[in-house]
């Protein structure tokens, strides 16, 4: 099953301007969230999703419908990018600006007005938390805990073992923890 | 007075959190909770961070965007003929630079032996590594622990592991199939004469590779510190 109308994809090999533009419109979101909770900031996802897209073209001839879903083929290419990209220019990032903007879009649930606005606050904090983390400990967060991938799956995109990426994964999320109880509690985070 | 420590707790907690701690840690775990508040804060507070990260909802991607990519995508069609012009090039150059070495080695004799030898010596060396296969697997294994959990920055776990890679050595020195000579067959590009001593001071890259292959001369564990420089000694966390 590839979950892609074989007319479009057609369409898209053979450059059709306005089949990418249905394209983008419908898997777009997903590419355009993963580059962000990567880069952190909405002009940058952009970039990164027009790359990815770029990169979708060049590389499509060799996507076989009975190979599996496009989504799934889609996405596999949007985290190879982001994180090349992500690790490239990591270093010129070491004073990551954050997207008050974006995080402002967050849409809040239903819930009373005090609760939503506590989780909300944490929110803010966990996600300013993470951008701060190093690469070794961001990336499996945003694999795992964010895209939803497995541990394995998560390994495989980064290039580590599974066991690296669990102890990573705690050590991430410990240090988010502990960030987010001294803030709470008015205290510097421990070292 | 609890069996782990919060060091120990901590490493515990996201498996918890993930229901796949093993029993008998779960128990560990669940008593030192009891017993510690800072803990039981920590592991709250670590749901609250996995929870918020799971639940961060989608943004919507930028009015236009799709029309943005799209024109980026056709503005790039030109790209893969360019793309596949330079392959075609390359590939030439790659096709003369082998016929011309291919012609160099044929018409020169001291070449083309030279070249035997270079076989003839790769192939000792082949079957000298595949002889100690199950060693060099071994030593890589704990290398690539070593390595990295350098990138890590957990010197005290790089010193941890470079000291179990010493009792490795020194258990290896001691089996009755080490006491046997065991040198590296003639013609062996990985010579076995890296003498005991050399390694005590500042080891270069080419002086560790000859470690692993022949660690009868090895003098573990390596030097943190060069001759010449102070450098407080790596400390293990619970020292800290």
């Amino acid at each position: 099953m590839s979950d892609i109308d074989p007319d479009l994809l057609r369409r898209c090999r053979e450059g059709d301007q306005a089949a990418w533009r249905d394209l983008v419109s419908e898997h777009g979101r997903k590419v355009f969230n993963l580059a962000y909770r990567f880069v952190g900031r909405v002009d940058e996802a952009e970039d990164v999703t027009q790359e990815v897209f770029v990169k979708v073209y060049r590389s499509l001839d060799r996507f076989r419908p009975s190979d599996g879903s496009f989504p799934a083929w889609l996405m596999t290419v949007a985290r190879h990018h982001a994180i090349d990209r992500y690790r490239r220019r990591r270093d010129e990032r070491l004073h990551v600006a954050g997207d008050p903007a974006a995080l402002a879009a967050v849409p809040s649930q239903d819930e009373g007005p005090l609760k939503s606005l506590e989780r909300e606050e944490r929110q803010h904090l966990v996600h300013r938390g993470l951008r701060a983390l190093p690469p070794t400990l961001r990336e499996p967060l945003i694999l795992c805990d964010l895209e939803g991938l497995s541990r394995e799956e998560a390994a495989a995109s980064l290039d580590v073992p599974v066991g690296t990426v669990k102890s990573r994964l705690n050590r991430g999320r410990l240090e988010l923890a502990k960030r987010l109880l001294a803030a709470t509690s008015g205290s510097a985070p421990r070292a | 007075m609890t069996g782990i420590d919060c060091a120990r707790a901590e490493e515990l907690l996201s498996d918890d959190y993930e229901g796949t701690l093993d029993a008998l840690f779960r128990g560990d775990l669940q008593a030192h909770l009891a017993a510690c508040g800072r803990c039981r804060a920590l592991r709250s507070a670590l749901e609250d961070v996995v929870e918020d990260l799971r639940r961060a909802p989608d943004l919507a991607p930028p009015a236009g965007l799709a029309e943005r990519v799209a024109a980026a995508v056709v503005r790039d069609r030109g790209t893969p003929a360019r793309r596949g012009r330079l392959l075609r090039v390359q590939a030439a150059a790659a096709a003369v630079a082998i016929v011309g070495t291919s012609a160099l080695y044929a018409t020169r004799g001291p070449a083309l032996r030279q070249g035997k030898r270079l076989v003839e010596r790769a192939t000792n060396t082949g079957v000298y590594v595949m002889e100690r296969k199950d060693r060099l697997l071994e030593d890589v294994r704990i290398l690539r622990v070593v390595v990295s959990a350098a990138f890590e920055g957990r010197l005290d776990r790089v010193n941890d592991r470079v000291e179990d890679y010493r009792r490795l050595l020194e258990r290896r020195r001691s089996s009755p199939e080490q006491k046997k000579s065991e040198g590296p067959p003639e013609g062996s590009a990985l010579p076995a004469e890296a003498a005991a001593g050399e390694l005590s001071t500042n080891p270069s890259p080419s002086k560790l590779v000859k470690l692993y292959v022949d660690e009868r001369t090895t003098t573990w564990p390596l030097p943190m510190t060069r001759p010449g420089r102070s450098r407080a000694p790596m400390r293990r966390r619970s020292d800290r």
